[in-house]
């Protein structure tokens, strides 16, 4: 959740008795919160033997789903196609669920498997 | 790039080809505000307060599930223990207390409801002895609930009445359950050290202290520890191994925390009902596939074959660098967290049985360093309530003496003797029944009384 918002909607929530003061308290225990996802980002990873179009394939159902695309990185070994994507889900017109069910569907036709993850996951098993 | 190629393919490979999983999200539900003089009342009350706090359970494990694309397992809850409950309670009461709770169960859409639970490590009360009795009938007349009695502590040391009466229970409820290889025992877990936050099955329980509602997470992942193992080569040493290890159990253990807080925070948003994260249990769990077996990490560290010298030395290493890495990992790791050894669950634990290669005394020497104890043993169906109550004591004992928490899901199944397969399906899989050794402690147990806490109680 990016700040300003975050701002913007307590002061909205506490109406007329919005101080600077007590917008601030409530937000840095929102922030302080650990339960709070931090971030509304996805990790898509496609692999399998490389053929013509994947990256395309895979991106335009990305961006139909209105998703911003933040980081792509693509890499062939040998014959085998990695990417891995980060997208920005926030404004996004379909569900989380329904992303991954169209990704899962488009993959055999592309030859490669094609999954999503939410972003926090990979942040808790590898950074600090 | 904000992560590395190699640590996203890590991820990947554990949630797609290696099995990770989280085993259970268990929500722990007091019942204590449902206790009254009627029991027809506290069987409502605790019905109605189960489907209201549990209701979104499954819905909302499975948006977790998607979210982050890793398998939960399984979705369980674990109530008050019911002799806190139903202290005014009789026999049929109690039957009447595990109808309910296992419709409560079946209703939410959850596999196991545990928490039909004593605790007679120094005594009982009126209601243990209504318990007891009534603790053949309620597992032979339910599906879902799971039962425990703590029969030892450190502190109070063993109850050896509770152990002879609890063996007798364990047979009439084997006989009871004969059609199904005894499955009622597979239900129930003695035990020495229980803790109020495990949440793994058939021992949890939702202690007194842990406050209304509590969501609890017991991890799995064999299968992530055993590759990791498996990828370093044979020179590396020691060291290098249980390092393996912890960085691996440091890596499922936030996964785990990491889910066990979105299930509590969206249950809390959903239910209205103050739902606290509680635990994460970094407990490695197998289940009966191919890869996701306990048995063999200790063979990948080196073992020639399970029971071999060294399996306990390599169980102890296990053990304890997956406390070390989970604690690094969490500040919330509790429960029982360490390895499960349960014969019928780990295909090369089974297997090593069936083959002879490991035997009932070793499996309880390596009880001494894992984090529970004998589970998931078969026996022959003529095995004696002496026999049966003679290694509770052993396992207790063990408990005790240690300051650990040891457990014994012991299952006589009738009909069937050494040598035999007995098939209980699903996690719980199938074992061969064991051999017992033909001497008991007839005269032991018969003696009656308890075994007096150790000099390790008196710390204060």
């Amino acid at each position: 959740m990016d700040l300003q918002r975050l701002v913007r909607h307590v002061a909205a929530a506490m109406g007329a008795d919005a101080t600077a003061d007590r917008v601030e308290s409530v937000a840095r225990a929102i922030l302080d919160s650990e339960d709070v996802v931090q971030q509304d980002r996805v990790i898509i990873t496609a692999f399998g033997l490389d053929q013509p179009g994947i990256l395309a394939g895979v991106t335009g159902i990305v961006a139909e789903a209105g998703c911003n695309i933040l980081d792509v990185s693509q890499k062939i070994l040998q014959g085998y196609f990695t990417m891995i994507m980060i997208a920005d889900i926030a404004a996004m017109k379909i569900s989380l669920t329904e992303l991954q069910g169209q990704l899962r569907i488009a993959g055999p036709s592309l030859g490669v498997r094609v999954g999503a993850q939410h972003e926090e996951l990979f942040a808790r098993m590898h950074r600090p | 790039m904000a992560y590395e190629l190699h640590e996203v393919l890590d991820t990947v490979r554990m949630t797609e080809s290696e099995h990770f999983d989280i085993r259970t999200v268990t929500l722990g539900v007091s019942l204590l505000d449902c206790a009254n003089a009627s029991a027809a009342v506290v069987c409502r009350k605790a019905y109605d307060k189960i489907r209201r706090t549990a209701a979104h359970q499954v819905h909302v494990a499975e948006e977790v599930e998607a979210l982050y694309g890793i398998r939960i397992a399984n979705r369980r809850v674990a109530v008050t223990p019911v002799t806190l409950v139903g202290g005014s309670f009789g026999a049929k009461d109690f039957i009447h207390f595990a109808h309910a709770l296992d419709s409560a169960a079946r209703d939410i859409g959850i596999d196991f409801l545990a928490g039909f639970s004593a605790f007679v490590a120094r005594g009982m009360h009126n209601a243990d002895h209504a318990y007891m009795e009534a603790l053949p009938e309620a597992l032979a007349s339910t599906r879902h609930l799971c039962a425990s009695v703590n029969c030892a502590s450190t502190s109070a040391g063993i109850n050896v009445d509770a152990v002879m009466r609890v063996s007798n229970v364990l047979l009439e409820a084997a006989h009871r359950t004969a059609d199904t290889d005894s499955s009622g025992c597979t239900r129930t877990v003695t035990f020495c050290n229980a803790v109020p936050d495990n949440p793994f099955i058939a021992g949890a329980f939702h202690g007194p202290s842990l406050g209304e509602v509590v969501l609890n997470v017991g991890i799995s992942g064999p299968g992530v520890i055993l590759r990791a193992v498996r990828d370093l080569p044979v020179s590396s040493d020691i060291a290098a191994v249980c390092e393996t290890v912890k960085r691996t159990a440091f890596k499922i253990t936030r996964a785990g925390e990491l889910i066990g807080r979105q299930v509590a925070r969206r249950l809390r948003a959903r239910s209205g009902v103050p739902v606290d994260f509680g635990i994460v249990d970094l407990s490695l769990a197998p289940t009966p596939q191919e890869r996701d077996s306990v048995g063999a990490i200790l063979l990948a560290m080196g073992l020639e074959e399970l029971g071999a010298p060294g399996t306990t030395a390599a169980l102890a290493m296990l053990t304890d660098s997956v406390k070390k890495g989970g604690t690094m990992a969490s500040s919330r790791t509790g429960g029982l967290s360490g390895a499960f050894i349960p014969v019928s669950e780990d295909i090369a634990l089974a297997s090593a049985v069936g083959s002879g290669q490991l035997s009932l005394a070793k499996l309880e020497a390596m009880t001494a360093v894992c984090s529970v104890g004998l589970d998931m043993v078969a026996l022959p169906g003529d095995t004696s309530p002496e026999h049966l109550a003679g290694i509770m004591l052993d396992e207790f004992a063990i408990g005790m003496m240690n300051n650990k928490t040891t457990a014994c899901r012991l299952i006589p199944v009738v009909g069937k003797s050494a040598g035999d397969i007995a098939h209980w399906g699903g996690l719980l899989g199938s074992a061969p029944v064991m051999a017992l050794p033909h001497a008991a402690s007839r005269v032991l147990v018969r003696r009656g009384g308890s075994v007096p806490a150790p000099m390790r109680s008196l710390t204060n």
